[in-house]
């Protein structure tokens, strides 16, 4: 009806412009005279609103610069648009926008953005994007080469209400719940509180950390054994954690107060201390550290962030001992030979130089957790797999070790109960992952030159500038140049597939045929600088391989596959092998055997424990449980967080909800 | 030859045992549980009720020397909400720790489960579970009717200060998993009864509580908020019309997730209340009855790890099937591992059970193939809704109204 709709709201089409997607009205040029600049500093709480009403505990982050654009619709800043991140917030509960924060205004660019509050949303999307970022740069930097997702994901600050917070990989998303504190139990917040998990830095590195592990190993999303998961939540929580150390002050506060000890109790190895408090669990949500009376070890655990805590505090433990060692000589500088530290503050120079120790220390295990990440195989991870991963990258980068980090590591693994598999011994040279064995004992055929050369021609032009003259922000040439590229890339992941056929049987692997063709699911090449200073170049290429019809038996709706990383020299000759064959089949009984007979082991162990098997019906519930058991979206609910004695005295001491060591001086 | 008699009442589906033990001064008798969520071929509750008054009455009125409630579920409860009990002496109720009402943290434990039970009966009231499937509805109004303290209230009022007794009345005592045996010389002599569960271990305790409802998702179903106001946030959307910026998929996938959120808190208090179950032992010479109640994977995975009490199951020669023969209630390692580890052939297993809706993994066929393979003689693996015919010996059956309301073993000691 006519004379309805011309008094209804505006049509957008007033507003937008016709070429814009849907009805978003324009896009704000982004060349505005900074965008030369390295990086941006943004201000950011550095745990939660909780602590950070400490002014020790707002800083400045320090991330790599892009240039952003700012999406209007109908004059309102809608859409903040980066190289990886999109950041729209949608609020699910309402079904309504708010406005997001132009970053590009160059008085935020200038002041560092705005200063932490909890009253304006705009903040809350500059937190997530600023700490999305330093994840990012932390992989960067680590795995010497870009980040790049397919699409852009979508960071959405307030997008439910609920205590939970996810990554989707169907959407492509991070989801932030806000919920209101327990009335009860409130920990340090006003009962019934809004509390709200984007302005948490860990759940933020957290999530994002799953977005990016899951871009680096897509099928690490198939709970194939207890470790996968477990796998995706450990190391999510490291990043979080170990980017505390990279704080300023935050490091040398916890010096001065733990007296160069860093494993004492404190906000610096807790992660997701406000959502903890504030849920009525009367301590962070994680730790790094083990409570008293408790040794979280491999054996006693099953759920995935139980089970990831044993990593998490694994990793922590060795860099513990690596740090201990490399202030060892500092401390007995300081104190005349003794090494015994004296009563009072520690001088302000001492706390300097440790503090320094400790960052660097950190930011070599984090590099090294992360850069792991290439010696890893495409799927069925375990913790046995990780850790020959963290040996064998450390050992191709720092050959010689003088702080021992990787004994450090090996003893951590051992004494929490990981054991690897298969291996001679737990020394170095039987941990390091084997070569491509010939049998007639010939060297084994290299990728090709040609192949190398074009991966690096790739990867260099992923790092510099746009080409000169070419506008770097018109879109219709973004999507040319991505259009090259996926056609160069399809060429260069056929004729590394061509290789993997070639050599399925010394890659673990059956011939390839139309049942189970043999895929590249990854192909890398990486450019670092070792110990020795002298620069590292590795291709790094993933085979997988459909499982065949009897893999297809009662697997709960897993995907289930062999798969197998291949590092290959600078030179093309295959230097490692990771592979994980899929051993077994299925016998005259019709029961697994090999592979697949652990993976219906760990199928019953989860019906076993999930209070849903008696509902599962006969029908798709059942036949998909295991999907719907591995849901991002809902596998941190089921972990339980309230406080065990909500009614008695709350608990003080080694779990006393720590305010940001205000017990000090 | 003294004998323990063990009666499986048939209840539908729920749980309802009485235990006759030989003793000095003369047979004990031992009730654990009595409820029904759905009724059985023999009748409903109340007919199996009246069965029990008559059964425990040798002239001089009935009498009970211990009731025993394993958990407060409607399905293992629901019996006593009748006015029969009245008649009834009892000298002792042992209920899990988790319903003593001195105890701060049982009592915090009851009022979340009941606050959080009653937050998903409004939910399922303002139609918030209107996108399920009619699967998922059945399941959540499942758990609503079995766990809402509302429905339970006549029933719990009995357990906790109901039946006739001594003087001061029938003493109740609340049991927590503890090493050694109770002391029962007075109610129970020459029977050793020992505590499996619940444990006040911190993850026990941990797994009672079912998470609070800020846990789940809340997303609005398209038609606008569907929170209060003062539940949205204090900030200012943007006018209308909305832009439209999110990735594919969005909304919808949030509507699922908040559903299947949803449906996990309502599967998970329903777990909660299965783990404050009382699991118990009864050994009477030779005879070792074992009834979990509804326990599920942490109680059992304690005892299995305890080498005591491993051995002390392995030689199980009654096993009350726990919650109904559903998988997660009987640990795959205590039925290949423990159970009959001797290869005895007088071992029992019984299944209360009755088909109810969708539940068709209730009782699951591969526990049933499992403790056939361990139950040596197939006569003594009984369940309540298929009645042999006849009844091969030991063991006996009584007719109800319409079906079997009373199957008996005979337990040598």
């Amino acid at each position: 009806m006519r004379s309805v709709s011309k008094f209804s709201s505006v049509p957008s089409e007033q507003y937008g412009s016709p070429e814009m997607p849907r009805d978003v009205g324009s896009s704000r040029p982004t060349a505005r005279g900074h965008g030369t600049l390295a990086s941006r500093q943004l201000q950011i709480y550095a745990f939660d609103p909780q602590l950070g009403r400490r002014r020790r505990f707002r800083i400045s982050l320090e991330i790599p610069h892009e240039s952003l654009q700012v999406d209007q619709h109908l004059g309102v800043d809608v859409r903040l648009r980066g190289r990886l991140f999109d950041v729209v917030d949608y609020d699910a509960a309402r079904e309504q926008y708010y406005e997001v924060v132009d970053l590009e205004n160059p008085s935020l660019v200038a002041g560092g953005g705005l200063p932490p509050t909890v009253d304006d949303p705009k903040f809350h999307q500059q937190m997530v994007y600023a700490v999305a970022m330093k994840v990012v740069s932390n992989f960067e930097r680590a795995l010497g080469r870009r980040v790049q997702f397919r699409e852009p994901v979508a960071l959405i600050p307030h997008a439910f209400r609920g205590r939970n917070a996810f990554f989707d990989p169907a959407t492509n998303a991070i989801y932030f719940g806000y919920f209101r504190a327990d009335p009860d139990d409130p920990g340090g917040n006003l009962p019934n509180q809004w509390i709200f998990t984007c302005l948490s830095h860990d759940i933020i590195a957290h999530e994002v950390t799953h977005a990016i592990v899951h871009n680096l190993r897509p099928r690490f999303r198939e709970a194939t054994n207890k470790d996968v998961y477990a796998f995706h939540e450990a190391i999510a929580d490291i990043v979080a954690i170990f980017q505390h150390f990279g704080f300023p002050g935050v490091l040398a506060d916890a010096v001065q107060a733990g007296r160069t000890d860093l494993s004492r109790p404190g906000p610096l190895l807790e992660l997701a201390a406000q959502f903890g408090h504030s849920t009525g669990a009367g301590r962070a949500l994680r730790s790094a550290r083990d409570r008293i009376d408790e040794i979280a070890t491999y054996e006693d655990t099953f759920e995935p962030h139980d089970r990831g805590a044993v990593l998490v505090r694994a990793v922590f433990d060795a860099f513990f001992a690596t740090y201990s060692a490399r202030v060892e000589d500092l401390i007995r500088i300081a104190t005349g030979g003794t090494g015994l530290l004296g009563e009072g503050f520690l001088g302000a120079e001492l706390v300097e130089r440790i503090t320094d120790e400790a960052g660097d220390t950190a930011q070599r295990v984090l590099d090294l957790c992360i850069r792991a990440f290439d010696y890893l195989p495409p799927l069925d991870i375990t913790f046995s797999d990780y850790l020959r991963a963290l040996v064998t990258a450390d050992r191709e980068l720092n050959p010689s070790d003088p702080y021992d980090l990787r004994a450090n590591l090996v003893d951590a693994f051992l004494a929490r109960g990981i054991h690897p598999k298969d291996v001679f011994s737990a020394n170095e040279e039987s941990l390091l992952w084997p070569g491509l064995a010939s049998p007639a004992g010939d060297p084994p055929e290299p990728l090709a030159p040609s192949v190398l050369d074009r991966l690096a021609a790739f990867e260099v032009a992923e790092w510099g500038a746009a080409p000169a003259g070419e506008d770097p922000d018109t879109s219709a040439r973004i999507k040319k140049r991505l259009e090259r590229r996926h056609d160069e890339r399809d060429a260069l992941e056929r004729e590394v597939r061509a290789y993997g056929q070639r050599h399925h049987a010394l890659l673990g692997l059956e011939p390839d045929s139309t049942d189970r063709p043999i895929q590249v699911d990854g192909l890398d090449l990486v450019f670092r600088v070792g110990g020795d200073g002298l620069p590292l170049t590795e291709a790094i290429a993933q085979f997988v391989q459909a499982g065949g019809a009897d893999s297809m038996d009662p697997v709960g709706g897993l995907d289930v596959r062999a798969g197998t990383t291949v590092v290959f020299s600078g030179d093309g000759s295959p230097r490692y092998v990771v592979a994980k064959p899929l051993t077994g089949g299925v016998d005259d009984q019709g029961a697994p055997t090999g592979r697949l007979a652990e993976i219906a082991e760990f199928i019953d162990q989860c019906d076993q424990r999930d209070p849903r098997s008696a509902w599962f019906g006969d029908d798709e519930g059942f036949a998909l449980r295991m999907q719907e058991r591995f849901d991002f979206a809902l596998v941190h609910q089921m972990a339980p967080v309230r406080r065990p004695d909500r009614s008695g005295s709350v608990r003080r001491g080694d779990d006393r909800p720590d305010e940001g060591g205000a017990d000090r001086g | 030859m003294d004998e323990v008699t063990v009666s499986m009442y048939n209840v539908g589906f729920g749980d309802c045992f009485l235990l006759r033990i030989p003793a000095v001064g003369g047979e004990r008798k031992v009730l654990i549980d009595c409820g029904s969520i759905k009724r059985g071929s023999a009748g409903s509750i109340d007919d199996v009720v009246e069965q029990i008054i008559a059964d425990v009455d040798d002239g001089s009125g009935p009498s009970i020397d211990v009731v025993v409630i394993t958990h407060r579920h409607r399905d293992h409860v629901s019996g006593f909400a009748s006015e029969l009990w009245r008649r009834v002496a009892v000298s002792e109720v042992w209920l899990p720790w988790t319903e003593d009402p001195d105890d701060p943290i049982a009592r915090d434990i009851l009022q979340t489960m009941a606050s959080f039970a009653e937050s998903l009966h409004v939910d399922r009231d303002a139609g918030r579970f209107a996108a399920m499937s009619a699967a998922e509805t059945e399941l959540v109004d499942h758990v609503i009717e079995n766990t809402l303290a509302l429905s339970n209230e006549a029933a719990m009022s009995t357990v906790h200060r109901g039946f006739a007794g001594g003087s001061s009345g029938a003493v109740r005592r609340f049991l927590e998993r503890a090493p050694g045996t109770l002391d029962t010389a007075d109610v129970l002599p020459g029977v050793k009864v020992h505590v499996l569960g619940p444990s006040r271990d911190e993850d026990v305790i941990r797994d009672m509580n079912p998470p609070s409802g800020e846990s789940f998702l809340h997303v609005a179903d398209g038609g606008g908020p569907d929170l209060d106001a003062s539940d949205l946030l204090p900030f200012e959307p943007i006018p209308a019309p909305r832009p439209d910026l999110l990735p594919i998929g969005v909304e919808e996938r949030l509507r699922e997730i908040a559903r299947r959120s949803l449906l996990m808190g309502a599967v998970a208090l329903e777990s909660a209340v299965n783990n404050t179950s009382l699991m118990l032992v009864f050994e009477v010479g030779e005879a070792v009855l074992l009834f979990p109640g509804d326990a599920q994977w942490g109680t059992w995975k304690v005892n299995l790890d305890d080498d005591v009490r491993r051995d002390l199951l392995a030689r199980t020669t009654f096993y009350k099937v726990g919650h109904h023969g559903s998988h997660n209630a009987t640990p795959v390692r205590f039925v290949d591992d423990v159970l009959n580890a001797d290869g005895r052939d007088d071992v029992w297993a019984a299944i209360s059970v009755t088909r109810h809706g969708r539940f068709t993994k209730i009782p699951k066929a591969e526990l049933l193939d499992e403790l056939s393979t361990r139950i040596a003689d197939p006569d003594r693996l009984v369940r309540s809704d298929r009645p042999p015919s006849p009844a091969p010996p030991p063991m006996s059956v009584i007719p109800g109204r319409s079906g079997v309301i009373r199957y008996d073993f005979a337990l040598s000691t």
